[in-house]
């Protein structure tokens, strides 16, 4: 029985007989999600994203482009994902260090990368599936709008913001030298 | 006159003066000359009746002198100056000749005034209030020595004459009489709606010679490119359902959290003039307006302010070419790119209010989509209580982006459908109409009257003509 | 007074305008409200602004954080201008700087200023006489108070909020107040220049083409933080504010025409242009003045372009000078995350400055500079940052929260001094979409830059002192701010410059070159309002040779 305290994504008799054929995946991603009838594959990776992301309110539909444009990214990537989906964790510190044990800890950072900019993959790859969804700005939605929309009337930003909710930041092991910018930064 | 109304309204009066004093400010203040108490009165109803809303030029006019044009097409009318100077203004009229003016809509020198002034509202007037406005006017508006442009329409429509056969129809010269079996408040109401604000001028409908139908009394109706809405005490149609203190505050502010914003001419209405009426004032006005008979229009299925939720098109919008400035605009693309910075994505708006919400709004969810489009051709101006409130216009004069009428009513049916009144729909040639009759104040509406009245004028022409021939062969 | 249009599709006006950014637009309102007839030809498409603000939101994060405000600007495929994702090689760098002068322009009626963070700077009036002051860099053959009036002019046509306090004003020296007092700061501003100011770096108030209250018709600022890719809703300032305004007066604009020749007569008068529409026919646009206001690269490109028989280096370069001495405001970052939260990001994109050390004797030695304190949403950096650590959950969220409230972003200017060498040429190579040669640019700072770095660097380490900054960094190579200046250097003599005070060219009495070309000092500040009352001064110049005519 699944500990309902955890997120399981999966049955784990089916993870296990999985494992082994990575060929499988494929089949894994569309059939054997259907084992467990409630959860449908963009379910999951709902789930998935929620654990991953840290916000449990994701907006559903916004999930489905997301892993659509995940899945057409590269082969490898999609692949990984339908691995991920089938870990179980109940936290995501804990996930992510099963994923990096099994080699997954890059295409996990590729969903909370794309969740959290709203873009998938980069350069000539690169797929726009939000801009004022993107879960970053939600970080700071209380003192700060996505540019382009208003937070307020004309001055709104002569009030006090509000309060900063986390510590500090604190000096990290020292960076070698500095940065080096290209391109144009005009002013 | 009426004791009981005298006592009655300079019971209201005194409290008004004292405690208006300080609310008008310097609205009229640079011309001002002198404070005696009834001057002092007259200027307060000057600002209720908003004599200042035609008669001072906006943009750098000078209090009442006149010179507002308001473009008809038949030709341009003026408004006249009002000041106290004797070479340009009425400085030299005397009190009687006022009255007549005022009352009657006949000018000093005999000529009819055209219906541009709202003289059928303040021939309700009291003598008191007449004699206030008059010395006002005639001694503490300061005296501006310019004439403005005179309005010369062609012919027909020059024949001032035929007016007063219109008025014979439809002038009544009753003062206004209250009603004994309603309260002190409830009159002072009527009376300033029905004398001063002249609310009717603009929600009452006209008839097909351009007067107002009494039966229907604020039931709605169209107003150059806006629409004045029915503001009887239907609970559907109209504002029944509106707490009074609501009413009140929409009356001062021009605004509702989650109903209606003032635009048009009723921004006009409440920045001129209603903002600086006294609480005691509004709540009466307000107790009057949810007096008024209800008129339910069958078509009506819900409050124009019950409709629509918040919703957003993002996942669909995003990462695909916008159609926002191609041959095919969708209605979300015009939306997220044109509307969404202020109304927000999800239509909800700011939470200051200061870019209201669009669901929840009068403008979308009304059944006459006139005001939704007017709002996004001329946009939204209002200041009100120091505050300046704006919305940019989307014509072709826009500083943001001018949008073609195609785009418009894309953009308006994305809006009635996504957070107002889906039942709603408006057409090209809609805007092409609403675009064409423009920003005007009310009084465009003279402009179909002004036609009405040429067929008088004609009428007169064919009178006088057959009295000339009849003369000469007796 | 209206253009006359020819079935051909030649055009003939009293007036002709090529460029249709603040410069040419300001000239044009000014000429067509004076009853002249005015043509403007603008190589670039007319922008639809909803399209360009949903360009931006669908373009992709790297490219957003990377700064590209030039992607989502559609562009006419026979005007090219630069891009940088990828790069399209339009302008060819090279020099031992070349790679600080990556300059992003729009080309498209309205111009540039349809991106930028409105900043409305004066020159001081020193900044005028850096020969005669420092024994550096060249004079101006106007002063200060030349320029003054039309310093004005500008502000009230753009519609400038700054502050009317003398004490918070840079320079203090003006004959009429602002048309608006400063926009209001932030908590981000204030704090900064709270803990700054004591040490004698004078944060004051960025004068700006923006209100926070109705103006003519332009919405206020609502504070959107959007200005450099594009504002949203018209309140920043944009020529296309004064293009319509000309419009109404009178003025005719074609989009998409690129001119690429110019006809004298026997006197070196101009006599007409000729464009290429965008089916590439041939036309003919014939005048009494020509304005030619395509920004310190374009123009100078079309200058020598048009060379003819009677102008062989050129169009108006006798002295040579035409895309020499170009200049732009050296520029590089200092990042840092501060001890308290500021917030940064609340309000338009830069309200803020450090102008202390705009000025000093030290200018003899090295460049001035002045430290920008950004107030652009750190949310996507900070977003890069905390993904870079591996971060998920809410341990990513709160990173996130803590770099974006903390982070700070200085953007520095340094000044270049002109010199012969910085400039432009046209590619013997490379051609545009209509066969004409794309620009080469060659560039060399020197050490009064670099020097002017250090000391600026010093004052950085100082300023992240202060703050008890921690990920404390200054790029250490200069990056371009898009302020291209010099390439028609304005001077009293004909052998060493290309146009006089009135922004005419020496060698053509109807051609006037305004705009950033004329500029012989750069200064440290954000060059737009000095091209705007150029642009107006030599408006007065045509009118009055119009009237003479």
């Amino acid at each position: 029985m699944p500990n309902k305290d955890s997120v399981t994504l999966l049955p784990r008799r089916a993870v296990l007989a999985m494992v082994p054929a990575a060929a499988l995946c494929f089949w894994f991603r569309e059939t054997a999600l259907a084992a467990d009838s409630v959860t449908t594959p963009t379910d999951a990776f709902l789930l998935l994203s929620k654990l991953l992301t840290g916000f449990p309110d994701i907006n559903p539909e916004l999930a489905i482009r997301l892993r659509e444009a995940l899945l057409n990214v590269e082969s490898t990537t999609s692949q990984a994902i339908a691995r991920l989906i089938g870990l179980h964790a109940s936290d995501d510190s804990t996930l992510m260090m099963t994923a990096r044990d099994a080699g997954l800890g890059e295409a996990a950072l590729a969903v909370v990368g794309a969740w959290y900019t709203g873009t998938v993959g980069s350069d000539a790859h690169a797929e726009v599936v939000a801009y004022a969804d993107a879960l970053m700005y939600r970080t700071v939605a209380d003192g700060l709008a996505p540019p382009t929309y208003a937070l307020g009337g004309p001055a709104w930003w002569v009030s006090a913001p509000p309060p900063a909710g986390v510590s500090p930041p604190m000096a990290e092991h020292a960076q070698p030298g500095t940065q080096s910018t290209r391109g144009v930064k005009p002013s | 006159m009426d004791v009981r109304l005298g006592s009655v309204r300079s019971g209201w009066l005194a409290a008004s003066i004292l405690s208006c004093l300080a609310a008008i400010g310097s609205s009229v203040a640079g011309a001002e000359v002198g404070t005696n108490e009834l001057a002092q009165r007259g200027r307060y109803l000057a600002i209720a009746g908003d004599c200042g809303g035609c008669h001072t030029r906006p943009e750098g006019g000078k209090a009442f002198a006149g010179g507002y044009e308001i473009t008809s097409p038949v030709g341009a009318i003026y408004s006249t100056n009002i000041t106290s100077s004797s070479i340009a203004g009425i400085g030299s009229y005397s009190e009687a000749q006022f009255s007549r003016a005022l009352r009657e809509g006949i000018r000093r020198d005999g000529a009819h005034l055209y219906p541009a002034m709202p003289y059928t509202a303040y021939a309700k007037l009291s003598d008191e209030d007449v004699r206030a406005l008059y010395v006002y006017f005639t001694q503490s508006v300061q005296a501006v020595d310019e004439q403005p442009r005179v309005t010369r329409l062609p012919f027909p429509f020059n024949l001032r004459m035929s007016m007063s056969i219109w008025n014979a129809l439809f002038l009544s010269t009753a003062r206004f009489t209250p009603d004994p079996r309603r309260s002190d408040e409830w009159n002072r109401g009527a009376y300033l709606a029905e004398a001063l604000e002249h609310c009717g001028a603009c929600h009452t409908p006209r008839n097909a010679l351009m007067a107002e139908q009494s039966r229907r009394q604020f039931a709605g109706t169209r107003v150059g490119g806006w629409y004045a809405p029915n503001i009887t005490s239907d609970p559907v149609s109209g504002i029944g359902a509106w707490p009074r203190d609501e009413l009140v505050q929409y009356l001062k502010t021009g605004a509702l959290h989650g109903k209606a914003q003032a635009a048009g001419g009723m921004a006009e209405a409440v920045g001129d003039s209603l903002q600086y009426l006294t609480s005691q004032d509004l709540r009466a006005l307000a107790t009057y307006l949810l007096s008024v008979s209800p008129i339910r229009d069958q078509s009506d299925s819900r409050a124009r302010d019950a409709w629509g939720a918040p919703v957003e098109h993002e996942a669909e919008l995003r990462g695909r070419p916008t159609t926002a400035g191609s041959a095919q605009p969708e209605g979300n693309a015009l939306y997220s790119g044109n509307c969404a910075s202020c109304h927000q994505p999800t239509g909800a708006g700011t939470a200051d209010d200061s870019y209201p919400a669009l669901f929840h709004n009068t403008a979308t969810g009304a059944r006459h989509a006139d005001n939704l489009v007017a709002a996004i051709l001329f946009g939204v101006d209002r200041e009100v209580g120091g505050r300046h409130v704006f919305m940019p216009r989307f014509d072709a004069t826009s500083y943001v982006q001018p949008l073609d009428d195609s785009e418009v009513a894309t953009l308006a049916n994305y809006v009635l459908q996504e957070f107002g009144n889906p039942t709603v729909h408006v057409t090209i040639d809609d805007v092409a109409a609403a675009r064409s009759r423009g920003f005007a104040k009310w009084l465009v509406q003279v402009t179909e009257g002004l036609l009405i009245f040429a067929g008088f004028a004609l009428v007169t022409l064919g009178l006088w003509t057959l009295g000339r021939r009849r003369r000469a062969h007796p | 007074m209206s253009v006359r249009r020819f079935n051909n599709g030649d055009a003939d006006a009293d007036l002709v305008v090529v460029g249709s950014g603040v410069v040419g637009a300001l000239i044009a309102e000014q000429m067509a409200g004076a009853q002249r007839s005015v043509l403007i030809l603008e190589a670039g498409p007319r922008l639809d602004r909803a399209q360009v603000v949903e360009n931006w939101r669908n373009l992709n994060f790297q490219q957003r954080v990377g700064s590209d405000f030039q992607s989502l600007y559609p562009q006419s495929p026979l005007a090219t201008a630069p891009l940088e994702f990828p790069p399209n090689g339009y302008v060819l760098l090279t020099g031992k700087n070349g790679d600080s002068f990556h300059q992003g322009y729009i080309r498209a009626v309205g111009g540039t200023t349809w991106h930028w963070a409105a900043s409305c700077w004066r020159h001081l009036p020193v900044d005028f006489q850096m020969r005669a002051k420092y024994g550096v860099g060249r004079d101006w053959p106007i002063s200060y108070s030349d320029l003054e009036p039309y310093y004005c002019r500008a502000e009230e046509a753009m519609g400038v909020s700054g502050p009317n306090d003398p004490a918070l004003q840079s320079p203090t020296e003006r004959s009429r107040p602002y048309p608006n007092d400063m926009i209001p700061w932030a908590h981000g501003d204030t704090r900064v220049a709270e803990i700054v100011n004591p040490h004698g770096y004078r944060s004051v108030p960025i004068p700006q083409g923006r209100a926070v209250r109705p103006w003519k018709r332009r919405p206020a600022c609502c504070g959107n933080n959007n200005c450099q890719p594009i504002c949203p809703i018209g309140a920043m300032y944009n020529a296309i504010h004064t293009v319509q305004a000309a419009e109404a007066k009178g003025a005719t604009v074609l989009a998409e025409s690129v001119v690429y020749a110019i006809d004298t007569d026997a006197n070196n008068r101009v006599t007409a242009v000729r464009w290429y529409d965008r089916n590439r026919q041939s036309h003919r646009a014939t005048g009494r003045a020509f304005v030619i206001a395509c920004n310190a690269l374009e123009t100078p490109r079309l200058l020598l372009m048009a060379a003819n028989a009677q102008n062989p280096s050129g169009i108006a370069n006798r002295s040579d000078q035409v895309g020499r001495n170009l200049m732009d405001h050296s520029g590089f970052h200092c990042t840092f995350l501060a001890s308290d939260p500021l917030w940064l990001g609340r309000g338009p994109a830069q309200s803020s400055c450090l102008v202390g050390s705009r000025d000093g004797s030290f200018r003899s030695e090295y460049s001035a500079n002045k430290i920008i304190l950004n107030n652009i949403s750190r949310v996507g950096p900070a977003t890069q940052q905390a993904l870079k650590r591996g971060l998920t959950g809410t341990a990513l969220r709160d990173e996130i929260r803590r770099r974006t409230i903390h982070g700070v972003d200085l953007s520095i200017s340094l000044e270049p001094l002109p010199a012969p060498q910085n400039r432009l040429t046209l590619s013997k190579t490379r051609h545009d979409a209509l066969g004409l040669p794309c620009p080469d640019v060659n560039y060399e700072l020197d050490d009064y830059v670099h020097r002017g770095y250090d000391a600026a660097a010093q004052q950085l380490r100082h300023i992240g002192s202060l703050f008890n900054a921690v990920e404390f960094e200054v790029t250490t190579s200069l990056n371009a701010n898009n302020h291209m200046m010099g390439s028609t250097v304005m001077g009293f003599d004909p052998k060493d410059s290309v146009v006089d005070g009135d922004c005419r060219a020496h060698d053509h009495p109807n051609l006037w070159l305004p705009g950033g070309g004329p500029m012989p000092s750069a200064s440290v500040v954000n060059s737009t309002l000095t091209m705007a009352a150029l642009g107006l001064k030599c408006a007065d110049s045509v009118q009055r040779a119009l009237e003479h005519a």
